[in-house]
């Protein structure tokens, strides 16, 4: 008798690169000559918006070819028709509005487009925490000469889109030698179910001064809707200054997010970089740390929990110029449903950056099987003498803890819930402020609740 | 040496938390009268961290499936809706007479 076997095909779909045209916006010169008249800007800066539209006319939208949008798809990019428009007058979710980093009465200041720039309390004395317009009337040799020098107006095609067009901006300027004892916060406003919104972030700190600044990026999820935000965020920290930045975006689940971020560090600089990033139909984000100065520190640590079919991937780079710096940096996240997030990290140690130190980890817990994580350690080291280490992992959720809970009376959910607080607690013990705990802490409740 | 506490172990703000020794009310099934009921059982807390808190009762206690928990011991979130401050002093039970 012959033995029995059994045959099964197994077919493998290749995936489907070619790259699919992404739609262009259908903005003209006109738009970037108009943006600049309405807010009454000087001739270099209509010129360096000139430049900017020059550039991003010059580039191609990003396909699936480009090896930093290699894993995320624009082809359903809703650019043909977007218009940039105000931002709808719904009041500011109250949570936003809680201080995060310290006692209530800190300085406060509200962008919504298309409305005029809400600011509340009172920055130290010194310390100038400003919008668009008021930068460019009263500080605009200081603009001049910052602007555009750490994130360039040709970065890629969303860097130059914003740069050339954006009207929504926070300035940020702590003088040499001032230690500022008040947090700064802002928060970017913009519910719309449609449109296109631009901004800009430029934080400037003096020789031997320290900051501690947060920053908002949210808007409610509009169902039907479908909306857009490109932004820069510029940091530059002189010789021993000390930044703690904290970046949170909560954008509705219908906005495409992409943004180009950068610091630049001088010497003995340091930057405690703080993101949570939770919402966006759709967000690529660039950060990139420059330790220009020899023994600069950076430290980013990063929390997004991703559900429905969200998309979000973290583009990081930390940037070793100059010897004995020290970057360390911690990016922890969770997904839900069909949801994806792709990390991508990058150490580049440049010749001669001797004695540095540097370490890059990634960890994802995966809590569908539908969801998905993409992780990409890299290294590209040109000195000798440096320690550099990275580290990624994608998993679920251990039947063991659960079990173990659950056979002390706990519910299924509390349990599962308890062990997603426990893998988030190494990136939650990095921030130092209770009340950015206590937010991340009800994001996941929140992702956690729906995900029931 | 007591251990330091890190920054996102402090208590948040406006959440009542229990410590060890502390007699509490912890809503959950156990024996009354002879039949299994789910309703409030005082015990004492015998373990407790910013987000969990172990409480040991004196009488049997159930997992909602029905599984007894061999050492009486529930494990309940800190500022969860099925755990409060015992409202009754400590319940003795009957000491068992000696031979």
């Amino acid at each position: 008798m012959e033995p029995r076997t059994s045959s099964r095909t197994v077919t493998r779909k290749p995936r489907d690169l070619r790259p699919r045209g992404v739609p262009e916006f259908a903005f003209t010169e006109a738009d970037v000559r108009q943006v600049s008249s309405t807010l009454g800007e000087p001739a270099w800066l209509l010129e360096r918006r000139l430049a900017a539209w020059t550039r991003y006319r010059a580039t191609p939208m990003p396909t699936l070819k480009d090896e930093a949008w290699r894993r995320t798809d624009l082809s359903g990019f809703p650019a043909s028709g977007a218009a940039r428009r105000p931002a709808e007058d719904l009041p500011v979710d109250r949570e936003l509005l809680q201080p995060l980093t310290g006692q209530p009465g800190s300085a406060l200041m509200v962008l919504r487009p298309g409305f005029a720039p809400q600011k509340d309390g009172a920055a130290d004395q010194g310390v100038l925490l400003l919008d668009w317009a008021t930068a460019v009337r009263d500080h605009p040799d200081w603009l001049r000469e910052h602007l555009g020098s750490v994130v360039s107006d040709g970065e890629g095609k969303f860097a130059s889109l914003a740069a050339a067009l954006a009207e929504d901006a926070v300035v940020v300027y702590v003088p040499p030698g001032i230690e500022a004892s008040q947090p700064l916060h802002s928060i970017l406003w913009a519910p719309a179910r449609q449109g296109v919104h631009l901004s800009r972030v430029l934080v400037v700190l003096g020789r031997g001064s320290s900051l501690t600044y947060v920053h908002e990026a949210a808007s409610p999820t509009e169902a039907a809707g479908q909306a857009i935000h490109a932004g820069i965020v510029e940091i530059k920290l002189d010789e021993g200054a000390r930044l703690t930045f904290v970046e949170l975006q909560s954008w509705g689940e219908h906005v495409w997010n992409i943004t180009h971020e950068r610091a630049r560090l001088g010497r003995d600089a340091a930057l405690n970089w703080i993101f949570g990033a939770v919402g966006s139909h759709l967000t690529k984000n660039f950060t990139e740390i420059d330790l220009a100065g020899q023994g600069g520190e950076g430290r980013m640590s990063g929390f997004y929990f991703a559900d429905g079919d969200q998309h979000l991937d973290h583009d990081t780079q930390q940037n070793h110029l100059a010897p004995n710096g020290t970057s360390d940096l911690l990016f922890k996240g969770a997904l839900l449903d069909r949801s994806r997030s792709v990390w991508q990290g990058m150490i580049y140690v440049a010749p001669g950056a001797q004695k540095t130190d540097g370490y890059q980890a990634n960890r994802n817990l995966v809590l569908s099987p539908h969801a998905r994580a993409d992780s990409i350690p890299g290294l590209e080291i040109l000195a000798d003498d440096v320690r550099c280490t990275h580290g990624a992992t994608v998993g679920q959720l251990e039947a063991e803890p659960i079990f173990y809970l659950m056979s002390r009376g706990l519910p299924r959910r509390e349990a599962e819930r308890l062990v997603v607080d426990g893998f988030f607690a190494p990136v939650l013990e990095r921030v130092p402020f209770e009340g950015v705990r206590e937010r991340f802490a009800r994001m996941i409740d929140m992702k956690m609740s729906r995900g029931q | 040496m007591k251990k330091p506490i890190t920054p996102s172990q402090a208590p948040a703000a406006g959440v009542r938390r229990v410590a060890v020794g502390e007699l509490v009310d912890v809503l959950c099934d156990h024996n009354e009268d002879g039949e299994r009921v789910r309703g409030w059982l005082q015990g004492v807390v015998v373990q407790a961290n910013y987000k969990l808190v172990a409480v040991q009762f004196l009488e049997d206690v159930y997992l909602t499936d029905g599984w007894m928990v061999p050492d009486r011991i529930l494990f309940c979130q800190q500022g969860a809706d099925n755990i409060r401050p015992s409202t009754r002093r400590r319940v003795r039970r009957a000491r068992a007479r000696r031979r």
